[in-house]
């Protein structure tokens, strides 16, 4: 695939997502660039904002392996990484076989995490950071391109397990989903309530494209000076003592960068841009920060507080 | 795509910007230094102080100009097209892959549209032009017409004069109005005032006001003086100083006297 071809496949992938997902523009980039950066995302919206169904268009428009982890509390780590079995032979042998859990595809939707208890949750935040399932003593590797979509209902806490920090901080972006306009909504309507027509998905991009473009991402070259431009507004959420309590840590800096050289290979630019740091910097920053008692108190939240660390 | 033209072409913008940038600070420094001159000249002080204000200007505003115009950032703020692809192909020259070679490629087609007169602000220009001119007009009228407003020289020498205070000393006792004298040993006044008549006088013609035509000149008249001397010389004493004023007041009349005498 050519650089000039990069483009194309992007505008006809994002197309086809919007035969089917109304809107969402912006979430569909970011999952899109969450993709390119090879990290994981999770998406945050109330009920019904269409998070299941735009992971479910994605990986259908991605020639990989795609399986739906429904996260309960009664889950177990074993129900995500797998297990060994007993298996019979022929001859009347009994040999333990490992069956793989669904943890072992290229794209994962783990819907509403936060359901899950730590322990499991534990069990799929491992493998995405490592990459690898350990079962008993033997360790699998996870097949390339990896990448967990994980979506969270920010109402209805009880009984949930919201991710400590230090996990979220696995994902690379926090996507908020948001409602959609009245238009918007009038034709998610003539969509979906009339007579249903099966939207026919053709995968737009095949795996060993997406790992070319994943390496072709990291080659987008950026200037010293926007680099800086990025690591100082990520220092800064460490500065902002009055309403962050706890900022973003060196992961975010190195997450930022990735994220906007992400975004420029999809706005087919071969540069960084500042606009792509700006841009990028709500959905890596709003997980990484802890507000203060202070901002709690002002009725800020975090992209309130980033958009002013922005100006 | 080898790294070399892309080095070379940067380093041609830089160049190109640094001289356009002394030129620029080279006027500044030029307009400071009539604009100085037709101030000191107006003060009265020595004209060449402009050299070391604007040496000093110059120097100063040079150094901190050509620190900001070395970034590439002000090449794209005059150059919007190739805003922020400038500094990201200067930071990557050592890097080599696709997207920087073709990168390269589209800024190097970027800079040729790159021309000197985006770095020249034509307006400021003809500003300091017209303020050159102007104040090399105002700098011969005043030297012609001789034009002060200020001796600052003399206007320094008064300042310390009434620094040191009113010259004599006045007490006043306790009593009221009783006059002390500020006894000095000559009756006549002070002696430095007496002795200014002896002093040479100073004075500075000016050539541009000098109406003198030499044509006009007549030779220097004969004058007639009358040698005759008086016959008789009479010397009397003025007894009247003495006679009519009482005594207890001689003293102060004195003293009265000696201050015209130094005043005067």
């Amino acid at each position: 695939m050519k650089l000039e071809d990069a483009k194309k496949t992007f505008d006809h992938l994002l197309h086809e997502m919007s035969r089917v997902i109304v809107g969402m523009d912006e979430v569909l980039k970011q999952m899109v660039v969450s993709l390119l950066t090879n990290s994981h995302a999770i998406l945050e919206g109330y009920p019904g904002l269409a998070k299941t169904l735009c992971v479910k268009t994605m990986a259908q428009l991605l020639s990989l392996k795609f399986s739906r982890i429904q996260n309960t509390p009664d889950l177990m780590p074993s129900d995500i990484t797998g297990t060994y079995i007993i298996e019979e032979t022929t001859g009347g042998k009994r040999t333990f076989k490992f069956q793989p859990g669904p943890v072992f595809a290229n794209i994962i939707l783990a819907d509403e995490i936060n359901r899950a208890t730590p322990k499991t949750q534990s069990a799929l935040l491992e493998a995405m950071q490592e990459r690898q399932v350990t079962v008993g003593n033997t360790t699998f590797k996870l097949e390339e391109p990896f990448f967990v979509l994980a979506t969270q209902n920010p109402i209805e806490q009880e009984g949930t397990y919201p991710l400590p920090e230090a996990q979220s901080d696995r994902f690379l972006f926090k996507i908020r989903t948001e409602y959609p306009t009245y238009d918007q909504e009038v034709e998610i309507v003539n969509r979906y309530a009339e007579e249903e027509k099966r939207v026919s998905l053709k995968p737009a991009v095949s795996r060993d494209e997406l790992i070319y473009l994943q390496s072709l991402t990291r080659q987008v070259p950026i200037a010293t000076d926007i680099k800086k431009y990025a690591v100082s507004l990520v220092t800064s959420t460490r500065q902002k003592k009055d309403l962050i309590e706890y900022g973003a840590s060196p992961r975010a800096s190195i997450g930022i960068v990735l994220a906007a050289k992400g975004r420029a290979l999809l706005e087919g630019r071969k540069y960084v841009s500042k606009q792509d740091i700006n841009a990028m910097a709500l959905p890596v920053l709003r997980h990484r920060i802890i507000l203060s008692f202070e901002a709690e108190r002002q009725n800020l939240h975090e992209d309130d507080v980033i958009k002013q660390l922005l100006k | 795509m080898p790294t070399k033209p892309i080095i070379a072409a940067l380093q041609e913008v830089r160049s190109a910007v640094m001289q356009i940038t002394l030129f620029t600070s080279l006027l500044d420094a030029l307009v400071v230094f009539l604009i100085s001159a037709l101030v000191l000249i107006l003060i009265t002080l020595p004209w060449w102080y402009a050299f070391i204000i604007a040496v000093l200007y110059g120097v100063t505003h040079t150094v901190r100009n050509m620190k900001r115009h070395r970034n590439l950032a002000y090449v794209e703020e005059k150059v919007p097209e190739l805003q922020e692809q400038l500094i990201t192909v200067a930071d990557t020259t050592a890097q080599d892959n696709a997207i920087v070679e073709s990168l390269r490629q589209d800024v190097l087609q970027g800079m040729r549209a790159i021309k000197t007169s985006y770095f020249l602000s034509f307006g400021r220009l003809t500003r300091e032009l017209i303020t050159l001119a102007v104040v090399a007009i105002l700098i011969i009228t005043s030297a012609a017409h001789n034009i002060r407003f200020l001796d600052i020289g003399d206007t320094l020498r008064d300042l310390g004069k009434l620094a040191q205070g009113p010259p004599g000393a006045y007490e006043l006792s306790g009593e009221g109005l009783e006059f002390i004298e500020n006894l000095s040993e000559d009756i006549y006044g002070n002696k430095s005032i007496a002795e200014l008549g002896s002093d040479e006088l100073q004075l500075q013609l000016t050539p541009m006001l000098s109406d003198i035509d030499i044509g006009k000149v007549k030779p220097p008249e004969s004058r007639e003086f009358k040698s005759a001397l008086p016959t008789e010389i009479k010397a009397t004493t003025d007894v009247s100083f003495q006679e009519s004023i009482p005594k207890g007041y001689q003293r102060i009349v004195k003293s009265y006297f000696r201050e015209i005498a130094k005043t005067s």
